[in-house]
């Protein structure tokens, strides 16, 4: 049914195609879909994701099957992988939520845990004020709204 | 500079989900919205049900292997889940008969594992004729000859009837038949066939899974035949037709297949 050989070209939205195989593109479940679907066309525009991005998620693809297919049982390859991902999810911020953006469009499970958790780690001990900045939130609290529900949580500000 | 923002969706669902409570409570003040996101019932309720990674565990008898059970830990049922079903369970049901379009199984004491005895009654020429044979790797042999190829069938319990898990077809096909017993006395039996979703096609059409028994909610486990790296079974609902793909990190071979 499924070619391995077979190559795909993935479309970002400024119109620059990758090719890739399909075992990597079928890492995106959307991309999976449109080929379960009878997609048949070998391009697939992935118009919400730019050059940058698109790249950075097909190397992470890449990478994953490439281990995925490594036969036998080996400790180091699966923490290389982990190695590896540690890697590619060390970048700032504003990275960071283009990739968890494409991860969640693309529908690339693997990369949403990954890229969440970092943030998820990233915030764990910061003020509310850092949050706030990270995710671009305005305080809609008044100084003495936001003084009485610091005041019930305040266990939560102690280090 | 371009500034990303990631839906508040996004947000909730897939961040403040993996926070502690500690800083839950602090990032109440963040803002209004925060708040009452975090202290809807709705959160409070998702935070609890995010999946979080089990231990699994692996008892094999050291004098006979395939007397193996895998057990999870299921945080939300709180208690361990077993994969195996004792072969009492199946002693009751034993000497019984499966009717293929050529020939008939039966279950035989002490089947209740990959490789097991079963009996075999073939028409030829309109008459009936019974012979033995087994199920050893996927092939049902009769002394020298060969009966029919299985690529392999599992035995378990479904619905209360054993069952027969017959998956000769998932690889290529996608389809997997079930014959269940559904009256002891009259050794009637009866054939369902399952289509895997085509979404879930790709997790089968590689790679050749065997049965490992099933769950206390009715999951059918699904453990590969090789081993492969990085480690994963399947859990396959055959109520819902839902197939689960399950990483399991830090397996060796022994774990899964028993000393070598």
């Amino acid at each position: 049914m499924s070619e391995s050989n077979k190559k795909i070209s993935l479309i970002s939205s400024e119109g620059e195609a990758f090719e890739v195989s399909e075992a990597v593109a079928r890492e995106f479940e959307i991309v999976a879909h449109m080929l379960e679907d009878g997609c048949s066309g070998s391009s697939i525009p992935i118009t919400t994701v730019d050059s940058n991005i698109l790249g950075k998620v097909i190397e992470y693809c890449t990478k994953h099957v490439e281990v995925g297919n490594v036969e036998g049982n080996s400790e180091k390859a699966e923490k290389d992988l982990e190695e590896f991902d540690k890697r590619f999810i060390a970048v700032e911020m504003n990275t960071l939520f283009s990739l968890i953006l494409a991860a969640n469009y693309l529908n690339v499970k693997g990369l949403l845990n990954i890229g969440c958790q970092k943030v998820a780690d990233t915030i764990k001990d910061m003020k509310p004020e850092e949050v706030r900045s990270i995710f671009n939130i305005e305080n809609d609290y008044t100084p003495a709204e936001e003084e009485v529900v610091r005041k019930e949580n305040e266990w939560a500000f102690q280090p | 500079m371009d500034f990303t923002e990631l839906p508040m969706d996004l947000v909730t669902e897939e961040i403040l989900t993996r926070l502690p409570v500690k800083s839950l409570k602090r990032f109440m003040c963040v803002s209004k919205l925060w708040l009452t996101l975090i202290s809807s019932r709705y959160f409070t309720h998702r935070f609890l049900t995010v999946p979080s990674p089990r231990l699994y565990m692996c008892l094999w008898d050291v004098n006979n292997y395939l007397d193996t059970e895998i057990l999870s830990s299921a945080p939300q049922d709180a208690n361990i889940t077993t994969t195996t079903t004792p072969s009492a369970f199946y002693d009751q049901f034993r000497e019984l008969g499966i009717c293929t379009r050529r020939w008939t199984m039966f279950l035989e004491k002490g089947c209740s594992n990959l490789t097991g005895l079963l009996s075999s009654r073939a028409l030829q020429n309109g008459r009936t004729v019974y012979r033995w044979g087994y199920i050893l790797h996927g092939l049902a042999w009769d002394g020298d000859e060969l009966l029919e190829r299985f690529q392999n069938v599992g035995l378990l319990e479904y619905g209360g009837k054993p069952t027969l898990f017959d998956q000769t077809n998932l690889k290529d096909k996608g389809v997997v038949a079930l014959w269940s017993v559904e009256d002891a006395g009259s050794k009637k039996w009866s054939c369902k066939s399952l289509v895997v979703q085509p979404s879930q096609l790709h997790l089968v059409n590689t790679i050749t899974f065997n049965v490992k028994g099933t769950t206390q909610n009715g999951k059918v486990l699904l453990i590969p035949k090789d081993f492969l790296f990085p480690f994963h079974i399947l859990s396959y609902d055959i109520q819902k037709n839902d197939m689960r793909k399950i990483e399991i990190r830090g397996m060796c071979r022994r774990d899964v297949y028993g000393p070598e």
